[in-house]
């Protein structure tokens, strides 16, 4: 018999199944797709031990209707079903026996350091979106994490822009670096909690362990070698650009309206101290221009972006004013807020679309 | 030494001649056929025993002989067809060198009855290895009736060589069916072993060669007619639909006489070209009519050869007959109706852009290569015309009464409308992805089912084509550009389409010797495998690599094919909508490139017919 409260909280149901395993009062539960496992554990009082498998997807829209009561659980593994009282009444559920249920990996060889439960969160947000989708690419689909000594750097490309998030707050204490797949993250991102809270990470070269408060994560690594990514970050850049992030992100996705549907390219035209963005879809005689003032350093300069990046970025660069960088028209823009918090570096690369012709 | 070169005997020179002309029992088929044909005949009756090695009887009612004529054409070069040399080049009839009916004589057993319409009684003649057994006055119908027996009696090699009585009377099938296709008016039948083969009353071309074809339809040829200064041409072409994997339906027919040409051959097949696949052949008959004077029928035995004296133009003209009379099937909407739904606004609006601009006599005769490409560019440029156009027209309507103008003002609107309540209409259209594969939608008369890949491959396919002759297609450049190496055949051949591969998006430069590196990638190919990609392209230029012209097509459809949706990828809602509508803006909706059918309809009466109980 269980009594206790169970709080719903936003695990995978994949799988089909939550692990419901109970030891010595302390009832832990497991959910996997065999890449990722979640895990969480509360005290509960139990009259013995006992492993199930519940079904996730009924169990989690019950508990979620349930305003916030003590609840009783009687099982029957034998029988294969499990009884669920509360106040007013009762649900009856079928589950299995919980040895079907796969092993969590147990780590090896492991270094470990902690970092703050937010500065993850917002590296994480601040890299993910960067990740690439093409599963012929594996080592661009999660996001390379280095360690260093006194910093941690958080790398995410797709080949066609980049973003490189550095937190030198973050004293890891060990050099090492690993790939994390993208869908990993963003669970994490949204079960880690927005406090000083610190997360403990231990990896090692196939898995990484993340444990906070009553949560871990354990994950599988992305097994494959990250690409030179500093060898591509431009260094000479003499032409600068200072504007408005919002006012910027705006215009662009305006004009991206009329751009093509499947490039979404759009054209920046930097001239004195005013950027042209343009746009046009020839297939439908759309076409779009707007002018905003911005402070330009350089020369003239025309070139072109896929506007989904760059709005996208924009989006996520969290300054009031944004910094780009630009060479060429065939060269990567650049891009940096123009302040940042205290320990934190960001860098923001997106390569330029050029029209033939 | 006495002298070893004799004259040969006239009997023996005569076999060896007809050896040229009478090679089997076909060519006997083909030259009486000829000769009913030149007499007017409107009935011609074909009876063949033994696959003709026994008999080939040939009845017709045409012109036939006086007793005199009817000795004397028995004689090598004697005809009634030319009188001079100069006649040659401009014959009409079908013979003309007066061997025919000789060379026949002088390898088999003949009998010929004959009586003209003015003679009250005819003329009967038995002839055997040219020697005349008999000639004597009989009773007969009018025309004239010839029995070939006993073929090759005199040269067992040459009959030793014939083929099987199948193969033998396929020849004769053959020989018929161009006979008759070439003279749709005239009555023919076929008799072989006392079976009726063919019986073909006089009609039109069209039932002719369902007639004969009894596997076609008189819905899946597409008629043509074109008259040009040198020549008029028209005939049928078959839809893609119906091309076989087998040659043997092309038949081209210059002033009605059957001929094989390559060369124009090609010219027809091109307008096919990625519509269907390179192995299959559609069917065509096509009647070219041409002064005799820019042909000479004269430079084989079997004149199944011409030479033309304006290949190139005919080339050319029959090139473009065939494509435009495809270009049209695509947009005939009575034949197609998934083309008569309004669903797909791109077709509708097409109609109305180009009777707009039609009305603003805007549109220039349009070539009929681009028939369609024009059309849509049209439609698509009708907002930038018709402003520029727009004063233009004011002066027009201004010139013409009220009444004009108002119309001029609705055929305006039409676009408009049309946008709107298809706008409506397709927000309560629904698609249902098969499988993930195919997409299910429901048109006005039933269903139409899309191959997914296969219409993605003919929207890039036609995409392609286009950045390649104007504008390119933008290139999104990559962070980790990709080192590629190849052999040095590859090399010269990466070389040699670096221009177009560049057109399309992909920028690579020479990067020292057989090493090439990929700068950037076509902006809408996100995923995928630039090295993949290129030696692919590379691979088939090299295979395709004869047809220079095709060059852009190659390419294009070599990236088309690897670029498309596959089959297996899900599709949202706005994707297969997206597909749909850039599918039927193509100019060739319904086959992929590479020959495959995009488009499946079935109709409510297709549908309601699988339902029907079974009795």
């Amino acid at each position: 018999m269980i009594d206790g409260v169970v709080v719903s909280k936003p695990i995978i149901p994949i799988l089909n199944n939550f692990l419901f395993d109970i030891q010595n009062g302390n009832l832990t539960i497991s959910s996997t797709d065999l890449e990722t496992t979640m895990t969480t554990s509360i005290k509960v009082d139990a009259k013995e031990d006992v492993s199930i498998a519940v079904p996730s997807k009924t169990t989690i829209e019950l508990l979620k209707s349930l305003p916030d009561q003590p609840l009783a659980f009687s099982i029957n593994a034998e029988k294969g079903f499990m009884e669920v009282k509360y106040s007013t009444g009762k649900f009856k559920l079928s589950i299995q026996k919980g040895d079907e249920f796969p092993r969590t990996p147990e780590l090896e060889k492991t270094k470990s350091f902690s970092m703050g439960s937010a500065v993850l969160q917002k590296a994480i947000a601040k890299t993910v979106f960067a990740t690439s989708n093409d599963e012929l690419r594996l080592n661009l689909t999660g996001v390379y994490m280095q360690l260093f000594e006194s910093s941690i750097t958080f790398v995410a490309t797709d080949a066609n822009r980049l973003v490189r998030y550095t937190r030198n707050d973050v004293k890891p204490g060990v050099e090492d670096n690993f790939i994390m797949p993208k869908k990993a993250l963003n669970l994490l991102k949204n079960s880690l909690p927005s406090d000083e809270s610190e997360v403990s990470i231990s990896f090692n070269k196939s898995n990484a362990f993340f444990s906070f408060g009553d949560f871990n994560l354990i994950c599988r690594l992305i097994d494959e070698k990250y690409p030179d990514y500093k060898a591509v970050i431009p260094t000479e850049n003499p032409n600068k650009l200072l504007i408005d992030t919002n006012e910027f992100n705006m215009a662009v996705r305006r004009i991206s309206i009329t751009s093509n549907k499947t490039t979404y390219q759009i054209r920046l035209k930097f001239a004195g101290s005013e950027v042209t963005i343009s746009s046009e879809d020839i297939d439908y005689e759309n076409e779009a221009q707007e002018k905003i003032s911005c402070t330009y350093e350089g020369e003239d300069l025309e070139i072109g972006f896929n506007s989904k990046y760059l709005s996208e970025m924009l989006s996520s660069i969290g300054s009031s004013n944004v910094k780009l960088e630009m060479s060429q028209s065939n060269r990567a823009g650049v891009m940096a807020p123009d302040v940042v918090d205290e320990g934190e570096e960001i860098l923001m690369l997106v390569m330029p679309m050029m029209l033939n012709n | 030494m006495s002298d070893i070169i004799k004259l040969l005997p006239e009997h023996v020179a005569n076999q060896i001649a007809a050896g040229e002309v009478i090679q089997r029992p076909a060519s006997v088929v083909k030259e009486l056929l000829d000769n009913s044909i030149d007499a007017e005949s409107t009935e011609i009756k074909l009876i063949v025993k033994e696959a003709g090695k026994a008999l080939i009887q040939l009845i017709d009612n045409g012109k036939g002989m006086s007793p005199t004529d009817a000795r004397m054409c028995w004689e090598r070069h004697a005809t009634s067809k030319i009188n001079s040399i100069e006649d040659v080049f401009k014959i009409k009839t079908m013979g003309f060198r007066g061997e025919a009916l000789a060379s026949i004589a002088s390898v088999a057993k003949v009998e010929l009855k004959s009586k003209r319409q003015e003679d009250s009684i005819g003329t009967y003649i038995l002839i055997e290895g040219s020697n005349v057994l008999k000639q004597e006055a009989a009773a007969t119908n009018i025309g004239t009736s010839v029995s070939v027996k006993n073929l090759f009696f005199n040269i067992p090699a040459r009959r030793n060589f014939l083929k099987s009585n199948p193969v033998e009377f396929r020849h004769i099938v053959d020989e018929f069916t161009r006979a008759a296709l070439a003279n749709p008016q005239i009555n023919f039948e076929l008799w072989h072993n006392d079976d009726e083969i063919f019986k073909l009353k006089s009609s039109d071309l069209a039932y002719r060669i369902c007639d004969i074809f009894s596997d076609k339809k008189p819905e899946q040829l597409l008629h043509f007619e074109e008259e040009t200064t040198i020549m008029n041409v028209s005939g049928f072409i078959g839809i893609p639909a119906i091309a076989k994997k087998t040659r043997g339906e092309q038949l081209i027919f210059v002033n009605k006489r059957y001929i094989k040409d390559a060369y124009l051959n090609h010219a027809i097949i091109s307008g096919f070209e990625n519509i269907i696949s390179k192995e299959q052949f559609p069917f065509y008959c096509i009647h070219i009519e041409i002064d005799p004077s820019q042909i000479d029928v004269n430079i084989h035995p079997t004149k199944t050869e011409i030479k033309f004296e304006d290949e190139k133009n005919i080339y050319q003209i029959l090139r473009a007959v065939s494509r435009k009379s495809l270009g049209g099937f695509y947009t005939a909407p009575a034949m197609h109706d998934a083309f008569d739904d309004n669903n797909f606004m791109h077709v509708e609006l097409r109609k109305g852009a180009a009777q707009n601009q039609q009305d603003l006599q805007t549109v220039k005769n349009f070539n009929s290569n681009t028939f369609l490409t024009d059309e849509y560019s049209q439609y698509r440029n009708a907002n930038k015309q018709e402003k520029q156009n727009w004063e233009e027209l004011f002066k027009i309507a201004r010139n013409t009464n009220s009444q004009q103008k108002s119309q001029f003002n609705a055929e305006s609107d039409f676009p408009i409308q049309q946008q709107l309540s298809v706008q409506n209409e397709k927000s309560s259209q629904s698609f249902f992805q098969l499988h993930q594969t195919y997409i299910v939608t429901q048109i006005k008369s039933g269903l139409l089912v899309i191959d997914q890949q296969a219409a993605h491959e003919r929207i890039l396919f036609e995409k392609y084509l286009i950045a390649m002759q104007r504008q390119g297609i933008s290139s999104q450049q990559k962070l980790f550009p990709k080192v590629m190496t190849l052999n040095t055949a590859d090399e010269l051949i990466l070389q040699e389409i670096l221009p177009q591969i560049r057109l399309l998006g992909f920028d690579i430069n020479e990067f020292g010797k057989n090493t090439f590196v990929v700068n950037g990638v076509p902006a809408e190919l996100h995923h995928s495998n630039e090295q993949k990609l290129i030696e692919e392209m590379i691979l088939n230029f090299k295979n395709n690599k004869n047809q220079a012209e095709n060059r852009n097509e190659t390419i294009a459809l070599s990236l088309a094919s690897q670029a498309a949706i596959k089959s297996g990828t899900k599709l949202t809602t706005d994707e297969m909508n997206q597909l749909l509508d850039e599918l039927f803006a193509c100019n060739e909706p319904k086959y992929s490139p590479a020959g495959k059918a995009c488009i499946l309809t079935l109709s409510l009466d297709q549908l309601s017919t699988m339902f029907k109980p079974k009795r």
